[in-house]
């Protein structure tokens, strides 16, 4: 359900502190142009800061920068991130919309009023982002039927998905709302503004999106990177996976646990399998993984995971009051320390990002 | 010459005031439309938040779209029915202002520990309320969620209680049914009214169970159903089995007494 910015109930208080790495924050300056308060939240873990970053300029070849402004904020909209929304906005004035056109796209985002073809994608980023459930393999039937191409509609989903990664970081940190960055007035006069309506004078460019080698079509990334095959964002999902299951601080076991959670909560075959192959390799009898998925508990768990694993569920749906997850995830703070705390937010995005891709293979 | 030049020059600004003043009008006119449609989205926002308390959000959403017809589907859902016990006599001591207040603050109660375990409140009947669990969206944990949400309602009854105490009213008690099972999910009724609902005989069965709450002295209880979906966490005592209304054979409960993290 989308919810208009000003009625989303946020925390006051934000769940980490910022952490200052000067090689970090010069890196996100020298493409965003300024260091926003959520990498800096993230910037004690190398793959969350990293996946985080990566997910803020997604890397997309098929889509305008119309079509990817519009499916984040939808995106931001229906999982009511105050933080994303707020910023999302602003990106938009950043790069040359005026308010009369954002209002426009906020309105069309709720009432859905625009024409077919926009309707339709709207349609499917919501629906897709709210995964109650997931769109059926009719609803890209249908995109595809009005124009779509099938790496568009592949991008589309990844859009939604790496906007609701974002979201859950955001979210789940409790980051506080870019005021500033909200109020900034990009400078421009009448000629800019005119001109911005003619054609080949679009605003400003996006930020870089990050580049990474092609994934491999083996390997045990491969039936999740498959599914963004023949985009550059197959690259950005496995080196967000590999940072994610090769971190030395939360175990990869207890990922992967978090991961057929988030799977089962959403009934996606194909990510539960991920995780079950992987857990197999971690020495995790499946029959033990299938007491903990039936229950949501188990003896086999550690008294972390113990904690985990029912969180875990609770990220799949963004409720529409944000502070109750906030509030709900404090507490693993004391439990976790800030690092894991912050890799089992990150893992929890980013396993909510691939069950919304993996639709595509349903 | 040059009075035809500046009669030309005059009509030419008298054009362009006229034609300024047509655009302020119609800028004017376009503002006053984006402020309809502005309130006309936060409206539609408001109902749509409204109304997906009562059905999921794809059928608010159709419904929204004037599609007012809806495919009906089985689903597995867990029911769960509670009941004021002893309120019918409560209700005739008491003004009819401060009744409908009690339970307005009771409903308010039960409806926060129902949505904090995934429940959703799907009808009021008199000081009756029947909850379900899994209809709305698939939920694997239905019947644990369902339990929890019990044991949280007890908790929030209590306080409540404390809260009545404090205003000098009688202390409130109820009994809960849960029962899973497979049932018709859709929306039924009227042209004038309709629900979304759900009909089968997991419902009835939730009902006869709580009823029997009465019988057996306790406030929850729960079938052998719902109990197969239950972990070693949750404590339960088993009940003699008792024949109900509607049932061939005797129903076997357990009443719940609490649960671990």
């Amino acid at each position: 359900m989308a919810v208009l910015l000003e009625k989303i109930q946020w925390s006051d208080q934000p769940l980490l502190t910022e952490t200052i790495d000067a090689a970090w924050e010069a890196e996100v300056v020298s493409v965003m142009g300024m260091m926003p308060s959520s990498l800096r939240r993230a910037a004690a873990s190398p793959w969350v800061r990293r996946a985080y970053f990566d997910a803020m300029r997604p890397a997309v070849r098929s889509l305008t920068d119309a079509q990817i402004e519009l499916a984040a904020l939808v995106t931001s909209q229906e999982n009511a991130c105050r933080y994303c929304y707020g910023v999302g906005r602003a990106s938009m004035r950043m790069l040359g919309f005026t308010d009369e056109v954002i209002d426009q796209v906020e309105g069309r985002a709720q009432l859905a009023e625009a024409d077919q073809r926009e309707r339709e994608m709207l349609a499917f980023c919501r629906n897709l982002a709210r995964s109650k459930p997931r769109p059926s393999r009719d609803a890209r039937r249908r995109l595809e039927e009005i124009g779509f191409t099938p790496i568009q509609v592949t991008e589309l989903a990844y859009i939604v998905a790496s906007a609701g990664l974002c979201n859950r970081m955001a979210t789940l940190l409790a980051v506080p709302p870019e005021l500033e960055l909200e109020r900034m007035v990009p400078p421009g006069n009448l000629w800019k503004k005119l001109s911005s309506w003619l054609p080949g004078h679009a605003p400003s460019k996006r930020p870089k999106p990050p580049s990474y080698p092609e994934p491999s079509a083996q390997g045990p990334f491969a039936v999740l990177t498959g599914i963004l095959a023949g985009s550059p964002a197959a690259g950005v999902l496995q080196a967000t996976l590999q940072g994610a299951l090769e971190s030395s601080t939360l175990p990869r076991r207890t990922a992967l646990i978090m991961f057929a959670v988030i799977a089962r909560t959403l009934d996606c075959d194909v990510c539960e399998a991920f995780a079950v192959d992987r857990l197999e390799e971690e020495a995790m009898p499946k029959a033990a993984l299938t007491g903990v998925l039936a229950t949501l508990a188990s003896k086999d768990l550690t008294a972390e995971e113990s904690l985990l694993v029912p969180w875990a569920r609770e990220t799949v749906w963004m409720p529409e009051e944000p502070k109750r997850i906030q509030e709900r995830t404090r507490p693993l703070l004391e439990a976790l320390g800030p690092t894991r705390v912050l890799e089992a937010i990150g893992t929890a995005a980013i396993a909510n990002a691939c069950v919304r891709l993996a639709m595509l293979l349903q | 010459m040059t009075w035809l030049l500046a009669a030309l020059l005059a009509a030419s600004l008298v054009g362009l005031a006229a034609a300024v003043a047509f655009l302020r009008r119609a800028g004017r006119e376009i503002h006053r439309h984006r402020t309809a449609l502005a309130r006309t989205v936060e409206r539609v926002e408001h109902i749509e938040r409204a109304f997906q308390r009562f059905a999921p959000l794809d059928v608010v959403e159709r419904f929204a779209q004037g599609d007012v017809v809806h495919e009906p589907s089985h689903r597995t859902v867990t029911v769960l029915f509670a009941d004021l016990k002893g309120f019918t006599p409560m209700s005739e001591r008491i003004a009819p202002a401060v009744m409908v207040d009690m339970l307005n603050g009771y409903f308010r109660a039960m409806n926060a520990a129902l949505e904090a375990h995934h429940g959703h409140l799907s009808r009021i009947m008199g000081d009756g309320l029947l909850a379900l669990f899994g209809a709305f969206e698939k939920n694997t944990w239905q019947s644990a969620d369902a339990v929890r949400a019990a044991l949280a309602m007890r908790e929030a009854l209590a306080r409540y209680n404390v809260e009545l105490a404090a205003r000098g009213l009688e202390r409130l008690e109820f009994g809960v049914g849960i029962h899973v099972g497979d049932v018709v999910a859709g929306v039924v009724g009227s042209d004038h009214f309709v629900e979304f609902t759900v009909i089968g005989d997991a419902v009835n069965t939730a009902a006869r169970v709580e009823s029997l709450t009465r019988q057996h002295g306790v406030d929850i209880l729960v079938t052998d159903d719902v109990k197969a979906a239950l972990d070693d966490r949750f404590t339960l005592r088993a009940m003699p089995p008792v024949a109900v209304k509607g049932k061939s054979g005797a129903v076997a409960t357990w009443a719940v007494e609490s649960a671990k993290d």
